[in-house]
């Protein structure tokens, strides 16, 4: 199976990354408009809140603490899961080193290197309150898919360059 | 760029056409385009040597060193 191109490995992973970025944001939308209308139970100081057409249901402690963290959460998965897609889906061009690539490249450097560490910590000490420095993993994780997709972003911008002077050999 | 192309006053010597001389060399009109208005970063020996043959000039005629 061909990795770039149309009709390639590319194109799948753009479908599977975009339909689960579409995913992701109907659920987030649900789950906020469930909030705001109450449409939700409260037990024991904490929710329960059904999923529609899944028979499934989701709950958590019914503080604002923890919805805000669920919400940052999710848009920080959303926002990672449709750059993602993005960048399959300009892997999925005939011409893999173009402009879209090292655009969303860069992107994802920002929101790995910069909004995820902010977010961790605003997450960790303002919102949640935790005393204990737990769960470095993901700060580690962000910080490694960070520094990985800075250099990818050199190494396309470097690709981009020889591309643009091959085409202009005449 | 420091190097001027010239192609568009030999062309205009021998009374012959962008189109035409694209369809001599076997290049795409575009590329000639891009060639005669100096955005071409490279010119292989082989488009050289075609022009050169197809407006029977030299490299030197169509090709010049401008001090910027």
């Amino acid at each position: 199976m061909k990795i770039f191109g149309p009709k390639s490995l590319s194109a799948f992973f753009y479908y599977i990354f975009r339909s689960i970025t579409i995913v992701l944001l109907a659920f987030l939308t649900y789950m906020e408009f469930a909030f705001i209308t109450d449409r939700f139970t409260i037990t024991d100081g904490r929710f329960n809140m059904k999923i529609p057409l899944t028979g499934s249901s989701i709950d958590g402690n019914y503080h604002s603490s923890d919805i805000l963290t669920i919400t940052l959460i999710l848009i920080f998965g959303i926002l990672l899961l449709y750059l993602l897609s993005n960048i399959f889906k300009a892997l999925k061009k005939t011409v893999i080193f173009n402009k879209g690539i090292i655009k969303n490249l860069k992107l994802l450097t920002i929101l790995n290197l910069i909004i995820g560490p902010v977010l961790y910590f605003l997450i960790h000490y303002p919102i949640m309150h935790k005393t204990e420095f737990r769960n470095i993993h993901n700060l580690i994780l962000l910080i490694i898919f960070g520094m990985i997709s800075l250099f990818l972003t050199y190494m396309f911008q470097k690709g981009f360059n020889v591309q643009s002077e091959n085409d202009l050999t005449i | 760029m420091s190097i001027v192309v010239n192609l568009n006053t030999v062309l205009a010597d021998r009374n012959l056409k962008s189109k035409e001389l694209a369809e001599m060399i076997g290049i795409t009109e575009a590329n000639l385009s891009i060639l005669k208005s100096g955005k071409a970063k490279a010119i292989r020996f082989s488009t050289l040597e075609a022009i050169c043959k197809a407006l029977d000039c030299q490299p030197a005629d169509i090709l010049a060193y401008k001090k910027e």
